[in-house]
């Protein structure tokens, strides 16, 4: 009896059904209202999953893209560092190349004209009383004792000694080291000597008489009157005026170069001698 | 069935439906409420399994149907049939309820294939032969597990 029931429940199902089914066959574009009321009943379900899987799927896709990012950050920043390294180095090339156009002129200039450039490859000082540069040219490319090491117009010293492949210049500060400057006007004279007393490496200029209108700042070149040096190159700035002796200056000059900083120096060939009177008297 | 198993499943097999639609080509890889319609009818008690058919058959069309009733009256259908089925044969076992559920879908594609043709309704995007098999394969395992499951946790009777 019971089975009957159920059999007469799924038959009446099955035509309600059927009829739900030809009420919803399409006729002159008329809607399906009843789908769209039962989508409106299970729709916050479907919605709520749609939902939740669309944010879970977004949030791994941009987990992901953050993962590209960081990635591709650190690619760049190793890549930054590299560029900064090759900027950096093309600095340091831009600016030897700077140095070695400003000696090449120098050395164009006909001023100097066997003029060589050497680069420093060793600082030999051992303390204040001993102030010398070693450098990458010696007897192979011509220099020899006596020829001047020079750094963008300023004297930085004489050539000591010379070896087959490097040659040692004593420089300025070395407390043996002495040339004779002049005034840039010419307006006096004497002779410098290397600095090395204490640890301000200053040298000093003797004997200039008090007359002379010594002034502070005053720019000192080579006189070229010792025969060592050719004259015209930059020495340095007077720095202070002194002395006891009350007929003369001792004056203390700040030198125009920084042994510590050279890279490069412009070795140039020593002045030729000066014809004596009386030299040349070989014959009757 | 017993009905606290109902409210288990058919939510269930809802968002599981939802989310095998959402992966594309994974839409027609299982039908999780006529699974849930044909493990209802396992037992054999007709009235119920008629009513839980009706039940997950109105959910599949309201949430992803495009016939309002069409997979009702199938769900129900198979699933009083399957009821009256279990009582002349044992469907205890896991086999005969494998074939039994993948017989189950087969017939479900044939219905509504059916339906569509006898109202000339215009067809939807109904999967192949090859693929309402694997269908049918995955409902089978599916509803063997799922039957397993409620069997042991005392829901099936």
């Amino acid at each position: 009896m019971d089975e009957r029931r159920t059999a007469l429940l799924y038959v009446v199902l099955a035509m309600l059904l059927l009829a739900v089914l030809a009420w919803q066959v399409p006729v002159d574009g008329r809607g399906n209202a009843l789908l769209a009321a039962g989508r409106a009943v299970v729709a916050p379900v479907v919605d709520g999953v749609i939902g939740t899987v669309d944010l879970v799927r977004r949030g791994w896709t941009g987990y992901v893209a953050l993962v590209g990012i960081r990635r591709e950050r650190d690619e760049l920043r190793a890549r930054l560092e590299r560029l900064e390294t090759d900027v950096a180095l093309c600095d340091e090339v831009r600016r030897e190349n700077d140095r070695l156009r400003e000696m090449l002129d120098l050395a164009r200039s006909g001023a100097f004209e066997r003029a060589l450039v050497a680069r420093v490859v060793a600082d030999l000082s051992s303390g204040p009383r001993n102030r010398m540069l070693l450098v990458d040219r010696g007897r192979r490319d011509g220099v020899t004792r006596g020829w001047v090491a020079v750094h963008r117009g300023a004297l930085v010293g004489l050539v000591v000694r010379a070896g087959r492949r490097s040659a040692e210049v004593m420089t300025l500060e070395d407390p043996d080291a002495a040339v004779a400057v002049r005034h840039r006007e010419g307006r006096y004279v004497g002779v410098l000597h290397g600095g090395g007393r204490g640890a301000a490496v200053v040298a000093r200029l003797d004997y200039v008489p008090r007359d002379r209108p010594v002034v502070v700042g005053d720019t000192l070149v080579t006189s070229g009157l010792d025969g060592v040096y050719p004259p015209g190159l930059v020495v340095g700035r007077v720095r202070a005026l002194g002395g006891n002796s009350p007929l003369t200056w001792t004056i203390r000059v700040d030198l125009a170069f920084t042994g510590s900083a050279l890279e490069e120096v412009l070795l140039v060939p020593p002045p030729p001698p000066v014809e004596r009177p009386g030299d040349a008297e070989d014959g009757p | 069935m017993k009905p606290r198993a109902l409210v288990v499943f058919l939510p269930g097999a809802l968002v599981l439906g939802a989310l095998l639609r959402l992966g594309g080509p994974l839409a027609h890889l299982a039908d999780p409420l006529l699974v849930v319609a044909l493990v209802a009818a396992l037992p054999g008690r007709t009235r119920p399994a008629l009513l839980v058919g009706l039940v997950a058959g109105l959910l599949d069309d309201a949430a992803f149907g495009k016939w309002f009733g069409c997979h009702a009256l199938v769900d129900m259908t198979l699933a009083y049939g399957l009821a009256l089925l279990a009582g002349f044969v044992d469907l205890g076992q896991a086999l005969p309820r494998a074939i039994a559920i993948f017989g189950g879908s087969l017939a479900a594609w044939g219905l509504e294939l059916g339906l569509v043709a006898l109202f000339d309704l215009p067809p939807g995007p109904v999967p192949g032969p090859g693929t309402w098999l694997a269908m049918a394969a995955v409902n089978a395992v599916l509803g063997v597990l799922l039957a397993g499951w409620a069997a042991r946790r005392g829901w099936l009777d």
